[in-house]
């Protein structure tokens, strides 16, 4: 990153890079191409991953590299000048870039680079990993001394040299070792590993919120001006209901996503997630996982699709399907809005959280019953054991910080965006058509019989405003999207969802997130903002929140019925937290386990549990009398 | 569906605005997403 000036993904956790990337870079008229490797331990791959560097280092992918540029950290030289030693027998250039000698340095065992590489006989560029010091000169050196192929570095020899070479002084009692004592503690390190975690979440919530805010005002803005502007009618509607409230979907949760990948950053950088998969190890073993999945399934909580990629550091192969078939059950940052709407609209202040820890913790139980059964079915076999460098504390680098997010914000916006958009329009086309010309005749004739009455204009005005909420409600439920609904809606029926969830959850598959703009659609009965809501706003009450809250409570059935109620909700938050509703992360199944076989097993299962799921809440809350009608 | 719609000129419009959406957001993934150029660059292959 600091020589090509790419924004890659250099994060304090071993096995965080997980497939190759390239970048170029132009020094002193020449110009360099620059690939990034997963790390190894060595030539013996463990894991895919590794695979990739040892194919790649070999030339098996028809592109050998040049020169080959080792970043060995200074705080392990013995241990990184073995692999060195393995690498010289590649027979290719070789320049050393010796990273973390401060890190070497607070333990009282610097490394001189002169003096190394006096030993080894290949060149040695002191870098730093957080910041660009080095790569300057490391880049000079590739361009202007043409790096020679090492003699050979013989292995008996290492210790001998790592001994030279490091200051001789008493191992010191570093930071990293005094928190290690804390964190790492045989009954203080879960237990603060749950505080962690549940205060990240915390902070998404609350933290988010006041952006959250200013993209509403945005979206309300933009909204009125096109109000203002253009009379009513379809161009009117389509505007606010189909565009303005689709892009805007996709930019209210854009807050969110960013604070929770900004946190996950943070805790990588600080070296602190290597040391959550360590402490998960043994309760992961128990469910047929390997303590290497917690990375993967904690990655999984903002995107699924970063997570099923870092499943490749899992040597073992039946742990790493496992991690894959399972990591869609970790509520990622697309649920997070869904939980929001229908928590604050339909449940106390004081359950908030619960419901919603409730929810996340649904998927991660879910999650190791699942791995737990295929585990001793379709994946039976040996388990892998975990072998781990743990990395030092260190302060995270903001620029990383800032470079994960804004790819994670790139990909979401590309990806996710796309989809929301193309869906809410599709949805708002098939939801505002047809308009049967009787229809508009009989509220005309309503409008007509209601200016030939005596009434003040603030009474006028409510009337007005109901005789347009029916008309819109009549449009509504003979368009066509409400024939696609009710045709479907008998599968949903036991689930207590009506014909517009039943198209909510139809129209989430392809992206979960467009399920609020499709209620916004459906449930808007006019021109009502739909995007209204945000995380602050679940400790007021529903009636101070104008807006997709206080509309879907107030929906009614044809037969007058609510169509939504608490349990209701419950049952459609538990639909979404077990399905299957991502396109792309199904892609990136296929893409990581190279067969359909899989993609398919996943989606299959978890709609199936998501629909037995709402089902079971449903009629077992119907059964304690919390159903429609009681 | 009974009798004729109910059409103003800001039907044709707004039906037209939703194909240029769509053509919009099938381009931009296209040009920018994993349909791109991106996908054809050997650091992005399959691994082995």
């Amino acid at each position: 990153m600091h020589l090509t000036g790419s924004l890659q993904r250099p994060v304090n956790f071993p096995g965080s890079s997980v497939e190759m990337s390239q970048g170029r870079v132009r020094i002193e008229g020449t110009e360099l191409t620059v690939v990034d490797l997963p790390g190894l331990g060595s030539l013996q791959p463990m894991s895919p991953d590794e695979k990739v560097t040892i194919a790649h280092l070999r030339g098996d992918d028809g592109a050998r590299p040049d020169v080959i540029c080792a970043v060995i950290d200074a705080s392990k030289l013995s241990v990184e000048l073995q692999f060195v030693s393995e690498l010289t027998s590649l027979g290719l250039p070789m320049i050393v870039a010796l990273n973390k000698n401060d890190v070497a340095r607070a333990e009282g065992r610097c490394v001189d680079p002169a003096a190394l590489e006096a030993e080894i006989g290949i060149r040695v560029i002191e870098t730093d990993g957080r910041s660009p010091r080095g790569t300057q000169l490391l880049g000079q050196c590739l361009v202007r001394d043409e790096p020679a192929c090492p003699k050979g570095l013989p292995r008996d020899l290492i210790e001998e040299i790592a001994d030279r070479l490091q200051a001789q002084s008493e191992p010191r009692r570093t930071l990293t070792t005094r928190l290690d004592d804390v964190l790492l503690q045989r009954w203080l390190g879960l237990p603060i590993l749950a505080l962690v975690i549940f205060g990240m979440f915390q902070l998404v919530y609350s933290g988010a919120d006041p952006f959250v805010g200013w993209v509403e005002m945005a979206q309300g803005w933009l909204s009125g001006l096109v109000e203002g502007g253009v009379g009513p009618g379809a161009l009117r509607s389509f505007l606010i209901g189909g565009l303005i409230n689709g892009v805007f979907s996709v930019f209210v949760f854009l807050p969110q996503i960013m604070l929770l990948i900004a946190l996950i950053a943070i805790l990588e950088g600080t070296g602190y997630m290597a040391r959550a998969a360590f402490l998960l190890d043994r309760t992961l073993s128990r469910f047929g996982l390997s303590g290497r999945s917690f990375v993967p399934l904690a990655s999984s909580f903002a995107c699924a699709i970063p997570g099923i990629l870092a499943s490749r550091i899992i040597d073992n192969e039946r742990d790493r399907i496992a991690t894959i078939v399972v990591a869609p059950l970790m509520s990622c940052s697309a649920r997070l809005p869904v939980y929001v709407v229908l928590i604050g609209a339909f449940f106390p202040l004081a359950w908030s959280g619960l419901i919603l820890f409730g929810l996340y913790a649904l998927g991660i139980v879910v999650a190791a019953a699942v791995a737990w059964c295929l585990r001793r079915t379709a994946l039976k076999g040996g388990q892998s054991t975990l072998l781990m460098e743990l990395p030092t504390y260190q302060r995270p680098s903001l620029r990383v910080v800032f470079s994960q997010v804004w790819i994670a914000t790139r990909e979401f916006l590309i990806l996710a965006g796309t989809i929301i958009l193309a869906t809410s329009v599709v949805i708002w086309l098939l939801s505002y058509y047809p308009r049967p010309e009787a229809i508009h005749a009989k509220f005309e004739e309503q409008r007509r019989s209601l200016a030939a009455t005596a009434l003040d204009p603030t009474q006028r005005s409510r009337q007005l405003d109901k005789i347009a909420a029916a008309e819109a409600a009549a449009f509504s439920e003979q368009s066509w999207l409400a024939h696609i609904g009710k045709a479907i809606q008998p599968a949903f029926a036991p689930a207590g969802f009506d014909w517009r969830t039943t198209i909510g959850v139809i129209a989430a598959f392809p992206a979960r997130e467009a399920i609020i703009p499709t209620y916004g659609i459906l449930y808007s009965l006019g021109d009502i903002d739909a995007g209204a809501y945000d995380l602050a706003s679940l400790d007021k009450p529903v009636e101070e929140v104008a807006g997709l809250r206080s509309v879907l409570r107030e929906a009614r059935r044809m037969d007058g019925r609510p169509a939504l109620n608490p349990l209701i909700a419950l049952a459609l938050m538990v639909f979404f937290a077990l399905c299957s509703q991502c396109v792309s992360t199904l892609g990136a199944i296929r893409r990581e386990t190279r067969s359909w076989r899989w993609p398919a097993f996943t989606f299959g299962y978890m709609t199936a549990l998501a629909w037995v799921g709402a089902v079971a809440v449903y009629q077992i809350g119907s059964l304690m009398g919390y159903g429609l009608g009681s | 569906m009974t009798g004729s719609w109910s059409f103003t000129w800001q039907d044709p419009v707004a039906i037209a605005l939703v194909a240029l959406a769509l053509l919009v957001a099938w381009w931009l993934r296209r040009r920018l997403g994993r349909g791109s150029k991106c996908e054809e660059c050997p650091a992005k292959k399959d691994h082995v």
